[in-house]
């Protein structure tokens, strides 16, 4: 039993990436191990805790229930690209810091990918909205108490940017 | 397993003709999850992402007509005033990034009897949209749910789209679940007023082993609302109403809450999407006397 | 005491966490990450049934199947045991095997098979072929007392595993004007770190070495049960801990899981790998609680406390695992809390069924025994028609009474308990008044509890029957540029132990903290620590050894620069990376000249060896006890029975904060791990013994919307025990909250007050006890 194996081509972090893959390789797979961008976390694999949350064009998805060849030709960006060209943090990434939004760090890349779309769509969210657009990613160490804080701090951060 | 990548809709029918063993896959926020967990094996896949026609809806008058892959999100970022009941259902499935990736032909496709979007669907006379090569049905949703996780479809035929009238009146929908974000609804709710008609809709979720039409307290309810005067629901009523939809269900005792639970919170869901709709109903009627 | 205020005053600064950088750009080390050339993977093969035994293991199938390398079966592993670290009196076994033939729970490992990917191993594992003789499953420890019971281990002739005695036998027929009993559960839960577990291990046979990278709270435990059982010496095994994605109890001693990667690239020469699904997590990591405790209260007429008494019951799953009957024991010794009684004490009692072993989970036995005696205490002061703050506040023990003896043998070392309730009180009282005319039932609850941290003094562990030292070592160097390096047993998980380590580091060598590194994790370098990173210790025991070690660093710094300048070293600070007398600012030695000098062995003063590090081992001579009072406003939907918090407080005694952000932080996410205990969380069996939360749509951990605000207080009661003053925090916020939720829904309800007994409390449950009150 040979495999197909397909060659899968997405703009990843804004540089074109590209690999022979299997058919079912997942997005998240196939950013870790195909890609080396391990910074994407897999944490159930059913779509529910959000560590693996990643911006497909833009959007937040889980791409642990994507196939790496369903995203073939659209952009994606990870937590390794959230970042300024240059390296310097992003709004969101420095929030985070500064507020205590992270303990393990395990959840962290799936809620600055879905805080950074969330900011996106709405630049002054209010805390309902907040609660609201966090609410696919699962935290076990903050009980989101300094996220939520860390979403508003991003918001100023981006608000001084401009 | 193989994966099929069809780019058109003819294509994709012709690929489900020739294989009928292949499973759809749209938004993949159900299917992945059985092939992570190596629930399901199947032994290809018609990737249905590729076509376009499928990811729009359309508005001819009253007539909407709902691609299969039109994204919860859209449902409640586009669909919110002409499909309140759906886009409120919406707006409760799982989390932001499913509500992205799942679509309402995925959750007719896998048939759940908890799937969000089936009762407002059930509670505003949809049908279902269903090609093969030998040519298109339209299914009433009443019978488009057969068994658990079990569609009505041929083993040839796809899911094109949702037809469903644009809402003519109030619609609500309610759900109870232990989580208040990313849960199966321990049971679900859906009610659509039709002021014209001097009818309701009832659908029920997560109750039976389909999603059900609550058809008795539809009957009921219709004849003993004040849709002339608009007066105020009676408490009997609404009592009376709970204890039809709560009739009409089938549950079954689970980790999240026995049959009897079930029972009373769909009463409970009923009497109160009743009082709002029917809120709604004197507002709107309020408004343009 | 040492002076907690010298330095740069690090100490009790909101300072930056040094984790972060990493974190936030995807740059974390998580065991999942750690990729070898040639890297095999492994999937294990599971029990599908709850009792019995295979009868046949076929594993050719499997063996044929595309990419396979191996399928390791229980004969493959026939002797391979885990030893328990700490057992109970009367437990017949010490230790556990790895992979057996004998089916005692669902999820049990029966195989494990090696493949070139994850996917073909998880494809062959189905090809496996088992059959299985099945026997009648035992589901709930009541059951498992039960005449005619199904028993487990036969030869036995019970399900009864231990049962002893804690405290005051006598206390459970004390006479008073006032008794309350109640019989109280606090369901079975699971720690769940959102990184599961997993591990990555390589035998390299020239060198006759073991290297495993494992995602642990616990490095050298490791090490020494995977060399144990592997029967490989401690020196020939390294152990590299990795960025640990959250531990709560569930990471502190290794699983089969590692102990089979590890038999298996010994086997084919070849790294393997093992990574945890989450499918499989509820079944395979150890869960914990699932204790059901008959609690007794009598109170006098004045409603002062006479006795508390409490029969334990404990489920422990298919074996005594490794921390077994532990946590019951906990729940004995700390069930006094913080008040006075004439006479306490408990009957522990653990049984074993067909569900997976519990262990460890933050909070070990006390969050079960604070419900007992909190709900106990709510229900007393309603009977008695009493403020149950007040009711609290007659019966706390005062601060002039430390150090204080409970009747659980347990010496309080300092606190002010009153003070922290009266503190709770007040916030709750001045929270905004408008409450919503939505007519639904509200209440607000109370819980208090005294935390045992801090562990522990080794002595008093082996009296305990753990079977691992309760030290901590600190190595502390400078380095030849005046750079610092810290190296510690402890390690990190989350909870920012980096940054308080190098806090500390920083403050008592007047250093700044980006001068300060952190090392921990491998046992290659790392000091020795036999519990690692557990039970509320990692800043109380591993920092009062870095205490000790910076000071004596410290010392010897000043010695080499009073040499230099001629000076006395009590004249002289460290300040702007120099030392200088003090007064005269001129005359300084920069840090660096004297590290140089230092490492070269040159100006140092007679008889001093070269070199600028220093090593201290810290050996607890007592426990130290941290505390709480916590408060929770809840509405209950009358109708549908959801509950919704809607306020949270929680005023914390956890002695010197090094760091009150991070303390805030633990404390937040404790008391939503609490809430999900109290609201949501339960690992569910059927009577067959089929686990029926397997996943997170029916295991629900706490999401954003369950999570209320919490105003988190601190109060700094030093410890005298521990240099720096340091009381353990981490597993605080999770130990009062299940409590608090559970007194503020009886608050709302007080007609069926008597029925809020039970975790989780799901909108189904309070349907049931309001529809039958």
């Amino acid at each position: 039993m040979t495999e197909e194996r397909l060659d899968v081509e997405m703009t990843v972090n804004g540089v074109p990436r590209g690999a022979r893959v299997p058919a079912r390789r997942l997005l998240s797979d196939f950013l870790r191990h195909d890609l080396g961008l391990t910074g994407t976390h897999v944490g159930c694999e059913h779509g529910v805790c959000g560590c693996c949350t990643v911006l497909l064009d833009g959007e937040p998805v889980r791409s642990c229930l994507m196939f790496a060849v369903g995203a073939a030709g659209h952009a994606v960006t990870t937590v390794e690209g959230l970042a300024a060209p240059g390296g310097s943090p992003s709004p969101v990434q420095r929030a985070f810091a500064e507020c205590h939004a992270l303990q393990c760090g395990f959840c962290t890349p799936g809620f600055l990918c879905t805080v950074t779309a969330l900011l996106r769509d709405r630049p002054r969210p209010t805390d309902d909205e907040v609660m609201a657009g966090i609410s696919g990613n699962l935290c076990r160490c903050t009980g989101y108490q300094n996220i939520v804080k860390a979403v508003h701090r991003a918001s100023e951060l981006m608000a001084e940017a401009e | 397993m193989d994966f099929l990548r069809p780019v058109t809709w003819a294509e994709a029918l012709e690929v489900k003709a020739e294989r009928p063993d292949a499973r759809p896959i749209a938004g993949g926020t159900d299917l992945m999850v059985e092939l992570n967990f190596g629930t399901t094996r199947p032994t290809a896949l018609l990737d249905l992402t590729r076509i376009d026609e499928l990811a729009d809806w359309e508005r001819a008058g009253e007539r909407l007509r709902i691609g299969a892959g039109v994204s919860y999100a859209r449902v409640v970022g586009e669909l919110g005033d002409l499909l309140p009941g759906l886009a409120i259902a919406a707006r409760t499935v799982g989390s932001p990034q499913i509500r992205n990736r799942g679509t309402i032909g995925g959750n007719l496709g896998s048939a759940s009897p908890a799937g969000d979007a089936h009762p407002p669907l059930l509670a505003s006379d949809a049908t279902v949209e269903v090609e093969s090569v030998r040519g298109v049905r339209v299914l009433p949703i009443d019978g488009f749910f057969r068994r658990p996780k079990v569609n009505a479809l041929a083993p040839d035929e796809l899911i094109r789209a949702v037809r469903v009238d644009r809402a003519s009146g109030p619609q609500q929908f309610a759900k109870i679940g232990t989580r208040n974000a990313m849960v199966i609804a321990v049971c679900s709710f859906a009610l659509a007023l039709y002021p014209a008609g001097r009818r309701v809709g009832a659908g029920v979720g997560s109750a039976a082993p389909t999603p059900v039409r609550a058809r008795a307290a539809e009957e009921f309810l219709s004849g003993a609302l004040d849709w002339a005067g608009g007066g105020p629901v009676d408490e009997e009523v609404g009592r009376r109403f709970g204890a039809l939809v709560a009739a009409a269900a089938s549950p079954i005792d689970d980790v999240r809450g026995t049959a009897g639970y079930r029972r009373h919170a769909l009463a409970v869901m009923a009497r109160r999407t009743l009082a709002w709709a029917w809120h709604d109903y004197r507002e709107a009627g309020t408004a343009c006397a | 005491m040492t002076d907690v205020t010298q330095g740069n005053a690090y100490v009790g600064a909101r300072a930056p966490r040094v984790e972060d950088g990493r974190f936030v750009t995807g740059a974390g080390r998580f065991v999942a990450g750690v990729r070898l050339p040639g890297m095999l993977h492994a999937t294990v093969v599971r029990s599908p049934i709850a009792h019995g035994a295979v009868t046949r293991c076929d594993p050719d199938a499997a063996l044929a199947a595309p990419g396979v390398r191996a399928v390791l079966t229980p004969r493959d592993a026939a002797t391979l045991r885990l030893p328990c670290i700490s057992t109970a009196p009367g437990q017949r076994e010490a230790s556990y095997p790895v992979l057996t033939e004998e089916i005692r729970y669902v999820g049990q490992p029966l195989a494990l098979v090696v493949a070139e990917s994850a996917a073909a191993a998880e494809d062959a594992a189905d090809l496996v072929e088992l059959d299985f003789s099945e026997r009648p499953a035992l589901v709930g420890a009541e059951a498992a007392l039960a005449t005619g019971a199904p028993l487990l281990y036969p030869e036995w002739g019970t399900n009864l595993v231990s049962e002893f005695v804690v405290g005051d036998a006598d206390a459970a027929a004390a006479m008073a004007d006032h008794v309350v009993e109640l019989t109280l559960r606090l369901g079975r839960v699971a720690p769940c770190p959102m990184e599961p577990r997993g591990t990555v291990a390589t035998w390299e046979p020239a060198r006759g070495e073991l290297t495993v990278w494992t995602s642990t709270q616990a490095p050298h435990l490791a090490r020494d049960h995977l060399a144990g059982a592997l029967g490989i010496g401690c020196d020939r095994v390294r152990v590299i801990g990795c960025d640990v994605g959250g531990g709560f109890g569930a990471k502190e001693h290794p699983y089969p899981e590692e102990v089979l990667a590890c038999l298996a690239t010994r086997r084919l020469g070849r790294p393997v790998t093992w990574i945890e699904r989450r499918g499989e997590h509820f079944t395979s990591t150890l869960p914990a609680r699932d204790a059901v405790h008959r609690g007794r209260l009598a109170l006098d007429a004045d409603g002062r406390f006479i006795a508390l008494y409490a029969d334990i019951l404990s489920d422990l799953g298919a074996y005594p695992a490794s921390v077994g009957v532990n946590p019951a024991a906990v729940s004995a010794l700390m069930l006094p809390g913080p008040y006075h009684f004439d006479q306490a004490g408990a009957k522990v009692r653990a049984v074993v069924t067909t569900t997976t072993p519990i262990g460890s989970f933050r909070g070990f036995g006390q969050p079960e025994i604070t419900w007992t005696r909190e709900r106990l205490i709510d229900e007393a002061a309603r009977g008695l028609g009493l403020d149950p703050v007040e009711l609290r506040l007659r019966n706390m023990i005062r601060p002039a009474e430390f150090p204080y003896p409970s009747r659980t043998r347990q010496s309080y070392d300092s606190g002010d308990y009153a003070a922290a309730l009266e503190l709770v009180r007040d916030r709750v009282a001045a929270r905004a008044a408008a409450t919503p005319r939505d007519g639904k039932p509200r209440g607000v609850g109370f819980a208090c509890h005294v935390e045992h941290t801090g562990m522990g003094p080794s002595a008093e562990m082996e009296a305990a029957g753990i079977n691992a030292g309760g030290f901590e070592i600190a190595v502390v160097r400078m380095e030849p540029d005046a750079s610092i390096v810290v190296s510690s047993g402890v390690c990190g998980m989350g909870q920012g132990i980096e940054t308080t380590l190098a806090q500390l580091a920083a403050d008592r060598l007047a250093v700044p903290m980006d001068r300060v590194k952190v090392v921990f994790g491998d046992t290659a370098y790392a000091p020795y620590s036999g519990l690692g990173s557990i039970a509320s210790r990692s800043l109380t025991v591993g920092g009062a050894a870095l205490i000790g070690a910076a000071d004596r660093l410290r010392r010897r710094i000043l010695a080499i620069a009073a040499h230099r300048l001629e000076a006395t070293p009590g004249d002289l600070e460290i300040t702007g990376a120099a030392v200088r007398v003090k007064g005269d600012p001129a005359a300084a030695i920069t840090l660096a000249d004297i590290a140089a000098a230092a490492w070269r062995g040159r100006d140092l003063p007679d008889g001093m060896s070269p070199g600028l590090e220093e090593r201290e081992v810290y050996d607890p001579p007592a426990n130290v006890y941290g505390y709480a009072a916590h408060a929770a406003a809840v509405a209950v939907d009358p109708d549908t029975g959801k509950i919704e918090i809607e306020g949270y407080w929680a005023v914390t005694d956890c002695g010197v904060v090094v760091n009150p952000t991070i303390v805030e932080g633990q404390l937040h996410g404790g008391i939503v791990q609490g809430i999900g205990m109290a609201l949501t969380e339960e690992i569910a069996y059927a009577p067959d013994g089929q686990p029926l939360t397997t996943t997170f749509m029916d295991y629900l951990l706490p999401s954003s919307p369950e999570s209320p605000p919490i105003e988190v207080e601190l109060i700094q009661v030093p410890s005298p025990v521990t240099p720096g003053g340091m009381k353990g925090v981490g597993e605080s916020g999770v130990i009062s909250a299940p409590a608090a939720v559970g007194n503020a829904v009886a608050a709302a309800l007080p007609h069926v007050a008597g029925r809020i007994t039970a975790t989780p409390l799901t909108p189904y449950a309070i349907w049931s006890v309001s529809r039958d009150g």
